[in-house]
């Protein structure tokens, strides 16, 4: 009973940061929507418009920013690598997955006593399988974003070439968008196990 | 090499730059906060369901998302202010927890990869000791 009414309160307590925390994304959307929408309320996009689109003499890419930006390219150009000796490896499982694929099917229906098992046991394996496929191939774009945000801007930074440093900015704007997606999704999913264990 | 050299001038702060440090700034606050809140209810959900070792796990992933995060939501913040009121020191200093954010990350993942390493050559010592 105490434990019902603790894991009651638990519920609640979480579905007030879930309210929360989706009214806060709601108001940045919201709030990241109104430069764009110039068409509908001509003063306040007049307003915004001047304050992206004008190119301002005051805010600069001094030394100080550009030896920061140097030095995160240096960071990302790690981490990327990271991620593709990360890629290697999954690749590399998946290639091992495949070639043993009858040899591991077989030893695992040794092992199973009824034939439902020995079905489950290759539908495992199919299963992650195409679960490696699929982190292979949404690790590969930020990973070459990822490389490009670091060698654009580098060399942006290194040779003065503003044609380069915003490819690399570029690059990066999108390496966040991917994950922001990435973060809907997770929030998505975070969502549907919570609705089901209330359930 | 030379055409670079040649070329020379101050990098400045174009419209693109400006379009893309925005929405970058708007993505960054976003993955931020939708970070923290997805480690924060999952761990809460950790803890609901009974899962053993819950409480120490829910601790250790809400303090270690908190301490990456911040440094993004900051970059968010900060580069945002720095567009919108042209204030350089604000748009340098978001710049800075950007560096800091890369920094934690690939400091944290060299500390996972160093762990897992030791991990790994344990366990071929202790299958080489008991064969």
């Amino acid at each position: 009973m105490h434990a019902k009414a603790r894991r009651r309160s638990l519920i609640c307590f979480e579905s007030v940061i879930v309210f929360f925390v989706i009214k806060n994304l709601y108001l940045q959307i919201v709030s990241a929507g109104v430069p764009q929408d110039r068409d509908c309320k001509p003063n306040q996009s007049m307003l915004m418009e001047e304050q992206y689109t004008s190119v301002d003499p005051e805010l600069v890419i001094d030394e100080s920013c550009a030896a920061c930006l140097k030095e995160t390219t240096n960071w990302t150009r790690f981490l990327a690598v990271c991620f593709c000796v990360f890629l290697g490896f999954m690749l590399f499982a998946l290639m091992g997955i495949m070639v043993g694929k009858d040899l591991i099917s077989e030893s695992l229906s040794r092992s199973a006593s009824t034939s439902t098992s020995v079905l489950l046991s290759k539908l495992g394996i199919t299963a992650v399988i195409i679960i490696l496929i699929l982190i292979v191939c949404i690790m590969i774009y930020p990973t070459i974003l990822l490389f490009r945000f670091s060698n654009n801007t580098k060399r942006g930074i290194e040779y003065k070439d503003q044609h380069s440093l915003e490819n690399g900015i570029s690059a990066f704007k999108n390496y966040l968008i991917f994950f922001g997606i990435l973060g809907i999704l997770s929030i998505l999913s975070v969502i549907i196990q919570f609705i089901v264990l209330a359930l | 090499m030379e055409n670079y050299t040649e070329e020379k001038t101050e990098l400045h702060m174009s419209p693109r730059l400006q379009n893309d440090f925005a929405t970058a700034a708007f993505w960054a606050r976003f993955i931020a906060i939708a970070g923290m809140a997805t480690t924060l209810v999952s761990s809460l959900l950790q803890i609901i369901k009974g899962v053993p070792g819950a409480y120490i796990g829910a601790f250790v992933s809400v303090g270690f998302s908190v301490l990456i995060y911040i440094f993004l939501l900051k970059f968010g913040n900060l580069v945002k202010k720095g567009i919108t009121n042209t204030d350089q020191q604000s748009f340098y200093e978001g710049l800075t927890n950007l560096r800091t954010y890369y920094k934690v990350v690939s400091l944290l993942l060299i500390i996972c990869i160093g762990i897992g390493l030791i991990i790994f050559i344990f366990a071929i010592l202790l299958a080489t000791i008991k064969h």
